[in-house]
């Protein structure tokens, strides 16, 4: 705890974007950034080549960041922004039959994803879901991100990120009841 | 929510356990490593680029002001047009001092002139 309020207090209080060292944010934020593009570009290898071109934006960008939001939430603003056009790329290079390769099905084609029973559920209640409910619910339940940081992120108001997520949540809930594991 | 807030205190490191994600061992490390290496390395690209940039400004600026300086430089049709400029102002000078004249006087001053000029060249020759 008193680690993850110093790193917030140094972080979100820069004075001086020109001070920000990108080993310290390669520090304390890689794995975080990870993992939020792990959930949405699923496969490994791929969350891998997106963080890379991420931090490289996050480096080149970091000069011109003029610390109007915090620097976790413009970070993760333009990760997103990554995972999106590598999801839109990933599309166009898709013959017209693998596009209706669903959620599961990549999920499961990936080397590094575990099939527990649990997983296999909470994974298909997140299959249920319209791409940007899964999104909004996936930064809120997990990466815990407030819904004024979201409006950064994902470039909508936040009574539609609202009403995305607790649609989301509905959905999910009223699935996994049916399951019997919530 | 209560539930599934409960459902997320359960497991220890969610992504994994709740997602079903996992990662190679050492993963992060190597991955930060792997980051670090081409963040060096776009950042020589950067300055190797900056410099071709400083070299191309200063290469384009050089000659723009050689040709800036050879333009300045006088050459033979330029003293010929100082000349002729020479000519035309004797020429507006003594239209000037004729022009309150009248329109006989005016005559009678050209044609002396003109007498001049013959006698002068016949002179000459």
């Amino acid at each position: 705890m008193a680690i993850a309020l110093s790193r917030k207090t140094a972080l979100n209080t820069v004075s001086n974007p020109q001070e920000i060292d990108i080993n310290h944010l390669l520090d304390q934020h890689h794995d975080r950034l990870y993992w939020m593009i792990r959930k949405i570009v699923l496969v490994h290898d791929d969350a891998q080549d997106v963080l890379q071109n991420t931090w490289v934006k996050i480096h080149k960008g970091l000069p011109s960041f003029k610390g109007n939001s915090s620097i976790d939430t413009w970070m993760f603003r333009i990760a997103y922004n990554e995972c999106m056009r590598f999801l839109s790329q990933k599309k166009a290079n898709l013959r017209l039959d693998e596009i209706d390769m669903d959620y599961i099905q990549t999920l499961t084609a990936d080397d590094y994803f575990n099939a527990n029973q649990t997983v296999t559920h909470f994974q298909a209640a997140l299959a249920i879901l319209p791409q940007n409910e899964r999104h909004v619910f996936s930064l809120k339940y997990f990466d815990e991100m407030t819904f004024k940081a979201m409006v950064v992120i994902l470039d909508l108001n936040e009574n539609s990120i609202k009403t995305l997520y607790y649609k989301a949540e509905k959905k999910i809930k009223t699935y996994l009841s049916k399951q019997t594991i919530v | 929510m209560k539930d599934l807030e409960k459902l997320k205190e359960k497991y220890s490191h969610r992504h994994a356990s709740m997602l079903g994600f996992e990662q190679p061992e050492g993963f992060s490390d190597q991955s930060r490593a792997l980051i670090r290496k081409k963040l060096n390395k776009n950042k020589q690209n950067t300055n190797v680029f900056s410099m071709r940039s400083l070299f191309g400004t200063v290469a384009i600026a050089a000659s723009l002001l050689l040709l800036f300086t050879l333009n300045l430089t006088p050459d033979t049709e330029t003293t010929v047009a100082s000349e002729t400029m020479v000519e035309d102002v004797f020429v507006t000078s003594f239209l000037l001092d004729t022009l309150l004249l009248d329109e006989e006087v005016l005559d009678q001053v050209i044609q002396e002139s003109l007498l001049d000029n013959f006698e002068e060249n016949l002179a000459l020759n």
